[in-house]
């Protein structure tokens, strides 16, 4: 008997480990970068008595999945399909979605941002999906920003629509301006005088170290932070830029962009009005003055019940005053390795409607000209910001300067964390000067640009 | 004689049923990866590419090439050589201390354990905040004595001992552990005998002690190395490789090639590299040991 029940347990033991082990499916055939990929244009088999189940991999945590599931249910109850939430931490998503694309298991609908919409576009893994979208004059096409599509479309073709889009801007605690007795950006903006300069004249009045209080926080400085995107607007705004039009040539080693560097070390290491490196006090907990940031920041500081008062400002202007609104955008797209890609074309468009778009305003900024003079978007929840707010600090910036979405290049992560390493550098004292730091960056970048 | 032998056939059966749970996870989890990744180091696959070549050892000469390889390979062997000597003189003295049995013992040995149970990320993250640049425990205790800390995790001079503080700290215990069950197996009448012969404490340590039990310092010495040169979460928690790449070690070099760039041949070709030089590296402290373990069976 004992010998049986060994024998038995030897080969759970040895199926479990095969059955933990196996489980991949073959990989998906492969097609070419610029391949039409779209799918059949006829409308999802509604009839059919087999439940279709479509998966869509998002970020965040378990509430905005919770408020996926039940805004899904509208469309399962529509197209008599099941939708599965499948949640990815951020940090892990685009290798996790690599992954799963080489082994022929990607979700059918997917969230892209931060390049990753480029990466697997021209890698041939998104389906196009511009007979779903461009042809109904209900969706209103027309109504997304055209930056916002530019990379996320190649030509007629169509391979995502944006869901959500954070141009910057700057949260002030206006209890500490009021306790300092100094006027509030927002008056210096009623003057026009809201500039970088004044930004920084101001962190320096409100600094007070014996109260652990700074000035100002221009990033997340609590861990390793790409410095393209956080500085992007700020160096535009200095008249210099990262890149040349088409991204071919690295740009900062001039006056201008030596400026905007300087400007940054001197405000964390001159004046100390600004968090160093490393330290991870966040805007709400009521020790800083000023804080640059998404809009959607807003969000975490009404969920943190703050006990002081707050305002929103555009980022301030610098010596370009017409310099554009930078931002990164996040898409909706469907997988190549769908086996439904008509019926996900469908959700994607279910998704991104007008209406649809307004009941998640709260939580996403849409990038369609509709949305941002909708009072869905100017009335915010608990009434902050302020219908006055948003129109001053988001929605004005990006109708008088216009939008620019950041530049893609196929060795854009790797040019992002050589950028992000020799900011790194400078902080830790490795350079010992702007200039220094610039020129060996322009080394760097260029030589990944011409590879 | 027929009998016998097959009684011994079926005994090996036996025997190789028992094992062979083992030997399947080690066929599938270990050896087969360790093949693929060899022929993968081979290639030019980089995750999102379907056209893989077979490139001989292209990967190799560009390693061999890449001054970035050098520089990771020096973080390494300067993390291993802080943690390996500082770990074996805290935990042998730690050891020392709680060997006995004394009131209060039992919430020393745990106090010094409970690291080794904590996740290794949630670790990383604590220490992150502690070594916070201004508003960090550290710093802000420095600042009480009118002394202004430096940026921890932010300093190209630093971020390695850092790092190898905060997994000293980390792994204390469980080397604690198996010095204090060695030195309860050194019999006590060769204590006995040398206070008889006037010996010290120090003189005990060094003459019995140490060399009773030789086979557990060579053991520990083998695990930190190897940890050291696997060393991934402490970094990436950390100080992610900063600043600069002046915290980059083997494993985050490899992740950053195979996760971040998808270069997977190179990435391989990485993996390969550090596999020889475990290997070797515990090869001769196995001969070595030879030398300095003489209490073994």
């Amino acid at each position: 008997m004992k010998k049986i029940l060994s024998v038995l347990l030897i080969v759970v033991l040895a199926a479990g480990l095969l059955v933990a082990c196996g489980g991949s499916q073959a990989p998906s055939q492969t097609q070419s970068p610029g391949a039409t990929n779209a799918p059949e244009t006829k409308s999802p088999d509604q009839g059919s008595s087999e439940k279709v189940t479509l998966t869509i991999a998002i970020w965040g945590d378990e509430n905005r999945k919770k408020t996926f599931e039940e805004l899904f249910t509208g469309f399962e109850q529509k197209y008599n399909c099941d939708v599965v939430v499948n949640l990815v931490a951020y940090q892990d998503y685009a290798t996790k979605l690599a992954t799963q694309l080489t082994a022929g298991n990607a979700p059918d609908v997917v969230w892209l941002a931060d390049g990753m919409e480029r990466q697997f576009l021209e890698s041939g893994n998104l389906v196009d999906i511009s007979s779903y979208v461009k042809n109904d004059p209900d969706y209103n096409y027309a109504d997304f920003y055209e930056t916002a599509m530019s990379a996320i479309t190649d030509g007629d073709k169509v391979f995502g629509i944006p869901f959500s889009f954070g141009p910057r801007v700057v949260y002030v605690n206006k209890t500490l301006f009021e306790k300092a007795g100094v006027k509030l950006p927002s008056e210096y903006l009623a003057e026009g005088k809201w500039t970088y300069e004044t930004m920084y004249e101001l962190a320096r009045k409100l600094t007070d170290k014996s109260k652990g209080q700074y000035g100002l926080k221009l990033w997340d400085t609590s861990s390793a932070t790409n410095y393209v995107y956080a500085f992007y607007d700020l160096v535009l705004a200095y008249g210099a830029d990262y890149f040349n039009k088409d991204t071919t040539d690295f740009t900062l080693n001039t006056p201008e962009g030596i400026k905007a560097v300087q400007a940054v070390y001197d405000v964390i290491y001159k004046d100390q009005s600004h968090l160093k490196p490393g330290d991870a006090t966040e805007f709400t907990a009521g020790t800083i003055a000023m804080a640059r940031s998404t809009f959607s920041y807003a969000k975490t500081i009404k969920g943190q019940n703050v006990d002081f008062e707050w305002e929103v400002v555009p980022v301030p202007t610098g010596p370009d005053a017409d310099a554009p609104v930078i931002t990164g955008f996040a898409y909706y797209s469907v997988t190549t390795n769908s086996k439904n890609p008509q019926l996900a074309a469908e959700l994607v468009k279910y998704m991104t409607t007008i209406d649809m778009m307004k009941t998640m305003v709260n939580t996403f900024v849409a990038p369609r000209a509709s949305l941002l003079n909708s009072d869905e978007f100017l009335q915010q929840e608990g009434g902050k910001p302020t219908k006055e707010e948003i129109l001053r600090s988001f929605v004005a910036p990006i109708e008088e300067r216009g939008l620019r979405p950041y530049p893609a290049h196929k060795n854009f992560t790797k040019i992002q964390d050589q950028i992000t390493m020799d900011f790194d550098n400078y902080f830790a004292g490795v350079y010992s000067s702007a200039e220094e730091m610039v020129k060996a960056m322009e080394q760097a970048v260029r030589a990944l640009l011409n590879q | 004689m027929k009998s016998k032998s097959k009684l011994f056939d079926k005994e090996q059966l036996w025997g190789y049923s028992f094992i062979s749970p083992m030997l399947i996870g080690f066929i599938v989890i270990s050896l087969l990866p360790i093949i693929a990744t060899i022929v993968i180091s081979l290639t030019n696959w980089a995750m999102l590419n379907n056209d893989v070549k077979f490139i001989g050892f292209e990967n190799y000469m560009k390693l061999f090439n890449d001054p970035l390889f050098y520089k990771v390979a020096k973080n390494t062997f300067l993390f291993t050589l802080l943690l390996i000597p500082s770990n074996l003189v805290l935990t042998l003295g730690l050891a020392s201390l709680l060997r006995d049995n004394f009131k209060g013992v039992g919430f020393f040995r745990t106090a010094v354990f409970t690291p080794v149970v904590t996740t290794v990320v949630v670790w990383g993250i604590l220490w992150k905040y502690i070594f916070q640049t201004d508003n960090g425990l550290v710093n802000t205790l420095l600042s009480m004595i009118n002394v202004q800390g430096p940026q921890w995790l932010y300093n190209a001079n630093l971020a390695i001992p850092v790092a190898v503080f905060v997994t000293l700290v980390k792994g204390l215990g469980l080397n604690t552990v198996i010095f204090i069950g060695a030195m309860k197996d050194v019999p006590t009448m060769y204590y006995e005998a040398s206070e008889i012969d006037g010996a010290s404490k120090m003189r005990q340590f060094f003459s019995i002690t140490l060399p009773s039990i030789a086979p557990s310092i060579f053991l520990v010495t083998i695990i930190t190395m190897i940890g050291s040169l696997k060393v991934f979460a402490q970094i990436d928690t950390l100080t992610g490789g900063g600043p600069g790449t002046s915290s980059f070690v083997f494993v985050y070099y490899i992740y950053q090639q195979a996760f971040k760039y998808y270069n997977f041949g190179y990435a391989s070709a990485i993996s390969a590299v550090l596999f020889c030089l475990i290997v070797i590296l515990t090869i001769i402290q196995w001969k070595l040991r030879k030398r300095w373990v003489y209490h073994e069976n």
